[in-house]
């Protein structure tokens, strides 16, 4: 038996995960708008997550040329309840904003998670955000206030949800089962994430940001039946829509 | 070989102690060496269910801390001999009880041979309710047919499946038992209340039994008696039904069927 450890303190070095917001080089107001854009409607999404953001893809002269507006971008995504904890970039102008704002500054790119082989295949309709990289299988229920979340993956539920329950994907959410908590779909805002359950009576459901809640009952097409949850981006804005669906 | 069934809700008022004092009263009655500890700290209950109130010495947070060891504050129940009593202290919270400490007791009292050792938890999913599913084996669910209860119950089933040794361990997962408590058929038909089934539909979890509502239990609680030994009670019989489907016996429910009184019963009463 090893002794208990009775030591006021232990240092560890933890690994945090944290959201990625890569920019491409373009003008200041335009990268705000699309940040902005995909903070989403609901402040929320990505709120209390940890955050990265990356200008690894900027030269110093483009940064130069857009102007930085660091300032801008951290207010933005602490107005949205994000973190932001570190800047990742090649220039020395970054480092130096970034130092004003106490950031973390990291040289050089990302290290973000291999995709999957066959993922990295181009797909015809290539969303704007790499999403579903990988698929998070739960075998259980999951159970009242119990939260899941698939970072850049979709999840499956092999089971029910409950109510009170959460699960979230940045890719799409599959349950098997019945769906009575929250599902989220495209969390880190992939606005083609889906949602399907097999039996609908679902508290809340997202896709991005765009959320639905059922006070006034189920559609009748959809209560207790296989239901497909999908963002429909034929009007403006954007709607969420349930669509029955047939499993047999 | 001893097991370790812990007694859980999440909610309060569900019918845990009551449980907890008929289910060990009913295994010891079947011959098992039993011993119900008493994890409600700073809220004690289960020695007035027992009828023991007046004979508690030391308690378990004494034996934590090695103030008392477990000979010395072992209460023996006055109905089966084979069942013992080990009662919280009244005048202590939860946080007088450590994982370590707690891991102590459940291993002593293995070694003194008890064959199930019953954890009646507190209410609520904090530490007290934590410490009683930590060590567990088994884990009886106790519901009541409302929506508040099912909801607290799956929570706490979350909790056992997260925080007990043996998920936290990645072994043999903590075999979950649903029992359905204050059960009235008649008003489950009458849709004032959820049915037995759909209790279990909505927990997902195997259901070991359904003790009606019974005025019998408050009574035998008050005279310090376990509901399990009252004669020719539907609670009574329904908790013995229980120990038997726990160790293995095929048993139909009881008491879960409602008939509408005929014409004549109504006008000239039962």
């Amino acid at each position: 038996m090893n002794k208990p450890n009775t030591a006021p303190l232990d240092i560890k070095f933890a690994k945090i995960k944290a959201v990625t917001f890569s920019l491409r080089p373009a003008p200041l107001q335009e990268s705000i708008d699309a940040l902005k854009k995909r903070l989403g409607p609901t402040p929320g999404v990505y709120s209390a997550e940890p955050a990265v953001l990356d200008f690894s893809a900027w030269t110093e002269a483009e940064l130069i040329e857009h102007g930085i507006g660091l300032g801008t971008y951290a207010n933005l995504l602490k107005a949205a309840g994000v973190h932001l904890v570190e800047v990742r970039g090649h220039s020395a102008l970054l480092e130096t904003q970034a130092e004003e704002l106490g950031l973390r500054y990291e040289s050089g790119d990302t290290e973000t998670v291999e995709p999957a082989p066959q993922a990295t295949q181009p797909h015809p309709t290539v969303p704007e955000f790499d999403s579903a990289r990988r698929t998070m299988v739960i075998d259980q229920p999951v159970r009242s206030g119990q939260k899941i979340y698939a970072q850049g993956a979709d999840l499956v539920i092999m089971g029910q949800v409950s109510a009170g329950a959460e699960v979230i994907a940045d890719g799409n959410v599959h349950v098997y089962g019945v769906l009575r908590g929250r599902a989220l779909a495209g969390a880190a805002g992939d606005t083609q994430a889906r949602i399907v359950s097999t039996c609908f009576e679902a508290e809340l459901v997202a896709v991005a940001g765009y959320y639905l809640t059922f006070e006034g009952g189920f559609p009748e097409e959809n209560r207790s039946k296989p239901t497909l949850i999908h963002l429909d981006h034929g009007s403006e804005p954007a709607v969420l829509r349930l669509k029955a669906i047939n499993i047999r | 070989m001893s097991r370790v069934i812990v007694v859980t809700s999440g909610k309060g008022g569900v019918g845990k102690t009551t449980t907890s004092a008929s289910f060990s009263a009913g295994l010891a009655l079947r011959g098992f060496k039993t011993v119900v500890i008493d994890f409600d700290v700073g809220l004690r209950n289960l020695d007035l269910i027992m009828g023991c109130e007046r004979r508690v010495v030391y308690d378990l947070v004494n034996v934590i801390n090695g103030e008392a060891n477990l000979q010395q504050t072992l209460i023996k129940d006055k109905h089966c001999p084979m069942l013992s009593i080990l009662p919280a202290s009244q005048t202590r919270d939860k946080d007088a009880l450590t994982e370590e400490g707690v891991e102590k007791v459940i291993k002593d009292l293995i070694e003194m041979g008890f064959e199930y050792i019953v954890c009646d938890s507190p209410a609520g999913i904090e530490r007290g309710a934590v410490m009683a599913l930590t060590f567990a084996d088994e884990a009886i669910v106790v519901t009541n047919p409302e929506v508040s209860s099912v909801r607290d119950s799956d929570r706490i089933i979350g909790i056992l499946q997260a925080k007990s040794k043996r998920a936290k361990e990645g072994g043999e997962p903590v075999k979950e038992h649903l029992l359905i408590t204050r059960y009235s058929a008649k008003r489950a038909a009458d849709g004032e209340m959820l049915s037995y089934s759909d209790v279990a539909d909505l927990l997902r979890v195997p259901l070991l039994g359904v003790i009606p509502e019974s005025e019998t239990v408050l009574q035998a609680s008050n005279q310090g008696m376990p509901v399990i030994h009252a004669e020719e009670n539907d609670a009574a019989l329904a908790y013995q039904d229980c120990i038997s489907r726990f160790l293995g016996e095929t048993k139909p429910l009881q008491f879960v069927d409602y008939e509408k009184p005929s014409l004549l019963k109504r006008l000239f009463g039962g």
